[in-house]
């Protein structure tokens, strides 16, 4: 039985649950779509995460074959892309400059890396999303990079915690087709737990970008 | 072997029959039973095909290939009539949920013809449990998409969404009848569970706005 894959596996479904119905209630409370689009991106990504869990409890094993939790997850992102999209001020929208160049090209690197060593149809699914969602948190960093008005400071962080989100994933991914084993040594685990902290952290970060 | 097709076209005849005889009022629901058996139909091949493709076994194939394939196949009906039509909200569920009565009653028939009809007890608790689990995952895409199609900024995340929660809710009712003993039981009763939680959540739902327009 992989305990610690399991051990993790379940503090991060705890994590994501426990955000869907934070983000949930906020939404319920003060009825802001950025709210209603976070509680939807944690329901989803704990979803696919419930089926990756029950299948490595039940037949010691993940699934291999398929696009079970593929689905839901790549529906997750989706999910974030609109949460920033959502948040993004029109001048924000339209802003452009010349560090935004290096998104595409640094996802395209990974994307080639996974598709010569993993499934190309899903590395092409999820690069494609985290080249959009990290493109539109760069963006955001860099426009409201040095600026003074209020909520300046909450949306930088909230841009640089999806933007940290983003690089864990990757480095996630890039971990997972090196595999050491089921022990604390392999490195897929030290950023899976940072992978959730982040999760985590992410929703009062929003509450505070959003505000009241 | 079974020969899928010829029992699609013995179930079919019947039934367009009685579609001529009944009218067009009544044919848009005939066409949507017809949609998910051939939907069913469909799935029984590519699944086959998949599984060979991807030299998976049977456990394999009915956890990860089967939900997919299936859930893929019930909504593309739905897709067309969505986006040809362009119907009312009511219409959207109702088609939804025939298309999955449709497939659920087609399943149900060439399980019987493969596995025989002894056993009534165990009929019955497998029919209520995956007829549930199909209309179930048809409820999630129906109920999500009267809300998500009439709201431009979600349709194409909300769309993945449901499919991915129906997807996923019948991988794990697959994964739980897979495993066996007594967890069959529980996949057995998580379907009318959670239409029954369901109906609740709603119920309380339309109680509590009424509450609050009051």
């Amino acid at each position: 039985m992989p305990r610690i894959e399991l051990i993790d596996n379940l503090i991060q479904l705890a994590v994501t649950l426990l955000c869907c119905v934070g983000s949930g209630c906020l939404y319920l409370s003060r009825r802001k779509q950025e709210y209603f689009l976070l509680c939807c991106f944690y329901g989803c990504f704990s979803l696919g995460l419930l089926y990756w869990t029950l299948f490595l409890l039940l037949f010691r094993e993940t699934p291999k074959f398929f696009y079970v939790s593929e689905t839901v997850w790549i529906s997750s992102f989706i999910f974030l892309q609109l949460v920033q999209y959502t948040f993004a001020r029109e001048d924000e929208r339209a802003f452009r400059c010349k560090a935004l160049h290096l998104v595409p090209l640094v996802n395209l690197i990974l994307l080639v890396q996974y598709c010569v060593m993993d499934d190309v149809f899903s590395s092409l699914l999820c690069c494609s999303a985290m080249t959009i969602i990290s493109w539109y948190s760069l963006r955001g960093l860099c426009f409201w990079r040095g600026r003074r008005e209020t909520g300046a400071r909450q949306r930088r962080l909230f841009h640089g915690c999806v933007l940290f989100y983003v690089a864990m994933e990757y480095c996630l991914w890039t971990a997972s087709l090196f595999w050491q084993g089921d022990s604390l040594a392999n490195p897929y685990f030290w950023f899976d737990f940072v992978l959730t902290a982040t999760l985590l952290a992410l929703l009062p970060i929003a509450e505070r970008a959003v505000g009241k | 072997m079974t020969y899928i097709e010829n029992v699609f076209v013995c179930l079919a005849a019947p039934l367009a029959v009685a579609a001529l005889c009944l009218g067009r009022r009544h044919l848009r629901l005939f066409l949507f039973i017809f949609a998910g058996m051939a939907a069913c139909l469909l799935s029984a091949y590519i699944n086959t095909f998949l599984t060979a493709l991807y030299r998976a076994d049977d456990l394999h194939a009915v956890t990860e290939i089967t939900p997919v394939v299936e859930e893929l196949m019930k909504f593309f009906p739905l897709l067309f009539y969505l986006l040809v039509f362009e119907p009312e909200q009511d219409s959207i569920r109702l088609a939804i949920l025939t298309v999955a009565a449709g497939f659920a009653t087609f399943e149900n028939i060439c399980y019987l013809i493969e596995n025989g009809a002894e056993d009534l007890v165990f009929l019955l608790v497998r029919g209520f449990g995956t007829g549930a689990m199909h209309i179930v995952c048809g409820a999630i895409i129906g109920s999500g998409l009267v809300y998500v199609w009439h709201r431009a900024w979600l349709k194409i995340a909300g769309t993945c969404a449901l499919l991915g929660a129906a997807i996923t809710f019948h991988a794990i009712y697959n994964l739980l009848v897979a495993y066996g003993g007594a967890l069959v039981y529980l996949a057995y009763i998580l379907p009318v569970l959670t239409l029954l939680l369901g109906a609740v959540w709603l119920r309380l739902l339309s109680f509590m706005s009424g509450h609050c327009r009051s």
